[in-house]
């Protein structure tokens, strides 16, 4: 059953309708709190308060745009809060970015680039971490959740030409906080990406 | 199409989110520069750490613990009580200045039921003009009845 049919249902009075949103949906909305907030407790608890907040709100869902965009935005808005509330809580935060690198086997060949690449992913959180929040968030709907400008936009509640000018900067902030080299050639690195644009 | 204009489209290039002219524009641009040539492989390298970052899963017993919460939890219908809550301090300060002018306009029409003498007296009684800086009789009066000011 899709998205709207299981909110029908919810509506209905069917409880089971919304668990199975929640099965469908958890995995991401954690993700995306975990990049918002780094802490693995603050992640869980602003996941936890989502779903909550989604259930609330389910009977007055419109459905003008889709239901995961809906939730992302509630998600996007717990983790604001919950951020500003950890702020007020330890006065400055700090985070090293380990939690993030991928501990599932690597694909790479040898243990050097191995090393290599969890090198580059740890300095990816870290930069990410720097980020302003007003930077961060739609990088990592678009990087992490693939959603696409129009998503993004509806999610948080802005016009696409500023989700296009806001992943740009962040990228070029990144680039230039992790020093990403210049000297390949367009071929090579479209090459390494393995990827059309 | 200028260097200044390729800047701004190259994450949006990368992304795959740049309608075709344009791409084929940007891309000759990319052909004959070396400056936005760099700054395009710094987006795609940018991107490609991304495909190494991790994607979660929720912890064990996420979702007991989210329909745990909401078990008890009531779906509100959409109500206009909580509008009406938020701004009842304004509602009654508009109700308040309502009802003064409404018993003020009552009270008025009550001590001046008709025109004529008596009524005018009651108007009279009321005006500012009782509170003359020279009433009759005082010395102010007195002189300004010399000078010829009557007023």
């Amino acid at each position: 059953m899709d998205d709207f049919g299981n909110i029908e249902d919810f509506r209905k009075g069917n409880p089971s309708a919304f668990e199975a949103l929640l099965l469908k949906y958890k995995d991401r909305i954690y993700t995306l709190c975990r990049y918002l907030l780094e802490n693995p407790q603050d992640a869980d608890d602003a996941a936890q308060d989502t779903f909550v907040k989604a259930f609330q709100g389910l009977a007055r869902f419109t459905p003008t745009a889709s239901f995961y965009t809906w939730l992302y935005r509630i998600a996007v808005n717990t983790c604001l809060d919950q951020r500003r509330k950890a702020s007020l809580r330890t006065g400055l935060f700090v985070a090293d970015g380990t939690d993030f690198l991928d501990m599932a086997p690597s694909q790479s060949p040898s243990p050097e680039s191995d090393f290599g690449t969890k090198q580059a992913i740890h300095s990816l959180q870290t930069s990410l971490n720097r980020l302003s929040v007003k930077l961060r968030v739609p990088l990592v709907l678009k990087e992490v959740e693939g959603l696409s400008y129009e998503e993004i936009a509806v999610a948080l509640d802005v016009s696409v030409g500023t989700v296009k000018s806001r992943i740009s900067r962040a990228r070029e902030e990144m680039a230039r906080m992790m020093k990403i080299p210049r000297n390949k050639t367009r071929g090579e690195t479209l090459k390494k990406a393995g990827e059309k644009p | 199409m200028r260097c200044f204009s390729v800047r701004r489209r190259l994450s949006p290039y990368v992304d795959g989110e740049l309608p075709a002219p344009e791409a084929r524009k940007l891309e000759l641009h990319l052909a004959g520069c070396q400056q936005c040539t760099a700054v395009y492989e710094e987006m795609v390298g940018v991107r490609r750490l991304f495909s190494g970052a991790r994607r979660f899963s929720a912890p064990q017993g996420f979702p007991a613990a989210v329909m745990e919460k909401v078990r008890d939890l009531p779906a509100k219908p959409f109500s206009l009580v909580p509008l009406f809550v938020r701004f009842a301090g304004a509602a009654a300060v508009v109700l308040a200045i309502a009802a003064g002018a409404v018993s003020g306009d009552v009270l008025m029409s009550s001590l001046v039921p008709h025109r004529g003498p008596e009524g005018e007296t009651v108007m009279a009684s009321l005006s500012l003009d009782t509170f003359e800086a020279s009433p009759p009789g005082s010395l102010g009066h007195g002189y300004l009845s010399l000078t010829g000011d009557r007023r």
